[in-house]
């Protein structure tokens, strides 16, 4: 029987929700939970969370209301849920939150963090092919300047990627819209890891330990450029038509 | 009674046009019949006063009456020339910590339970706490930004951090263009800004650069309320819009083409057209 837990995990927070109370006494120790930090309300902004609901059944409207009212009150960023019961999966998916049947094996976690002691990245041990994580984030917003998104596996955003924002992902990064922002695909140390996007525009291109600088300059204007792959070749990023 | 707007004017940048557009945008929708509340968030640094014309009559400011030393009723200033329309100033002698957000959304429930349609809140620059205090009590959000990069940029990150507090779908106002630099390409393009902000970012007004702005602000008239000013004509088309008005986009580029060279004005001198 899982308790009333917020800890932290590979994807930012981690919040146990218990099976046992009804879901307002869930809804009402949660609150609880959350104002015992040192001014609460802005201590949470911004964190990225992933929600376990445990075996619980609730309606499109009930995980609805949660995910805006930790959104709104306390700025939140609600991006996944474990949801094994399949009404309650269903409306995580119509809310665009990515869900799993079980929290991800601790394993794979302590494996991603060895992967990330390693000092450099190009150490002879790499971490595990991109196309092995098979755990994409898919995003359907535009992500701004200042914000940052992180992601363990590949990460996939529909939207735009604006300028001084930051991806970065062990995986590979594919944004379907204009990439002007800074991206790190295989951020700890896959150097077949690739940066895809239907408008690269990013002044500075990372994988793995390679760092590149975009070649042309940035005029005021610039013409919509077609679909472009960045990836590593002959030890150096390259990047290609798509 | 249907609930009132609460929108913010905000831009992240300073010097944008924030005030002026807060105080233009009041005095148009007053014009149109809404009754009107402006807020002057920006507590230490007021201006939204001046831009109104209404200084001296400041009693109470919004310090006074999140303390209780006055309440909405009495510290709201009641415009001279428009008795519907209103506002709240900010104190001076203060800073930005006088007020937190719920006492900002308290301020404005108590503004909204008066019977004001329209509440517009003049955001302070900056992402601190007088953005969170400004951004507290609104459902709307109106992200204001000059043709120039790191006024897109600023704009940019606004519009997430408004997205963070729950304010989707922001609406932009491009402030300043300047039909000339924008022909001569030396200035963004309303095309441009749009560009780089995406288009889930609703345009509703384009304000060209207009000396008017200057003096009216000086004189405390907003230019909203004079009829032959450029700028004041986009506000009132703005306010339109925010009403739900379709009201076309005016052609600041080609207008200006057609009056504003030396010789179009000989021309005109000698009866030309």
């Amino acid at each position: 029987m899982q308790e009333l837990e917020i800890k932290g995990w590979r994807n930012g927070l981690l919040i146990v929700l218990p099976e046992a109370d009804n879901w307002d006494g869930v809804r009402s120790s949660l609150e609880a939970r959350l104002n015992e930090a040192k001014d609460a309300r802005t201590f949470w902004r911004g964190a990225q969370v992933t929600l376990d609901f445990g075996n619980r059944e609730l309606s499109l409207e009930a995980v609805e209301e949660l995910c805006s009212w930790l959104r709104e009150f306390w700025g939140l960023i609600p991006l996944a849920a474990v949801a094994p019961d399949p009404q309650t999966q269903a409306a995580c998916e119509k809310l665009v939150l990515k869900t799993y049947e079980v929290l991800p094996t601790i394993q794979k976690a302590t494996a991603d963090r060895e992967a990330s002691e390693q000092p450099a990245p190009q150490m002879a041990r790499p971490a595990p092919p991109s196309s092995e994580l098979n755990n994409a984030l898919y995003l359907f917003r535009s992500v701004r300047s200042g914000q940052r998104i992180e992601h363990s596996g590949n990460l996939v955003i529909c939207g735009d990627v604006s300028a001084d924002a930051e991806v970065v992902a062990t995986g590979d990064i594919i944004v379907v819209g204009k990439l002007r922002g800074r991206p790190h695909a295989g951020c700890q140390g896959d150097e077949s890891a690739k940066i895809v996007a239907s408008e690269l525009r990013a002044p500075q291109l990372r994988i793995a330990g390679k760092i590149a600088a975009a070649p042309h300059e940035e005029g005021l204007r610039t013409e919509k450029r077609s679909a472009e792959v960045a990836r590593i070749e002959n030890g150096e990023i390259h990047v290609f038509p798509l | 009674m249907a609930d009132a707007r609460v929108i913010v004017i905000t831009s992240g940048k300073g010097g944008v046009g924030k005030t002026t557009t807060t105080a233009n945008l009041g005095m148009a929708l007053a014009e149109l019949g809404e009754t009107v509340a402006l807020v002057d968030a920006d507590i230490g640094l007021r201006n939204l006063d001046l831009a109104l014309g209404l200084e001296n009559r400041i009693v109470y400011d919004i310090v006074d009456v999140v303390e209780g030393r006055a309440d909405a009723r009495k510290a709201l200033v009641k415009d001279k020339r428009k008795s519907n329309l209103a506002f709240l100033p900010a104190a001076q002698t203060r800073d930005k910590s006088a007020v937190s957000e719920d006492q900002m959304r308290q301020v404005i429930q108590d503004i909204k339970d008066l019977g004001y349609t329209m509440i517009l809140i003049d955001c302070p620059a900056g992402i601190e706490q007088g953005f969170k205090n400004a951004t507290a009590g609104a459902t709307e959000a109106i992200v204001v930004t000059n043709p120039e990069m790191s006024s897109v940029r600023d704009a940019d990150r606004i519009i997430g951090l408004l997205e963070a507090q729950g304010l989707h779908d922001s609406m932009l106002i491009v402030n300043r263009i300047r039909p000339k630099m924008v022909r001569e390409q030396e200035m963004l393009d309303v095309s441009d800004v749009q560009e780089v902000l995406g288009t889930s970012v609703k345009l509703i007004g384009v304000v060209p650069d207009d000396e008017s702005i200057i003096t009216s602000t000086n004189r405390g008239e907003p230019a909203s309320m004079t009829p032959d000013s450029q700028a004041g004509q986009a506000y009132r088309n703005i306010a339109r819009r925010l009403r739900g008005e379709e009201v076309p986009f005016m052609n600041i580029m080609e207008e200006k083409e057609a009056n504003s060279g030396f010789f179009d004005r000989i021309r005109k001198l000698f009866g030309g057209k």
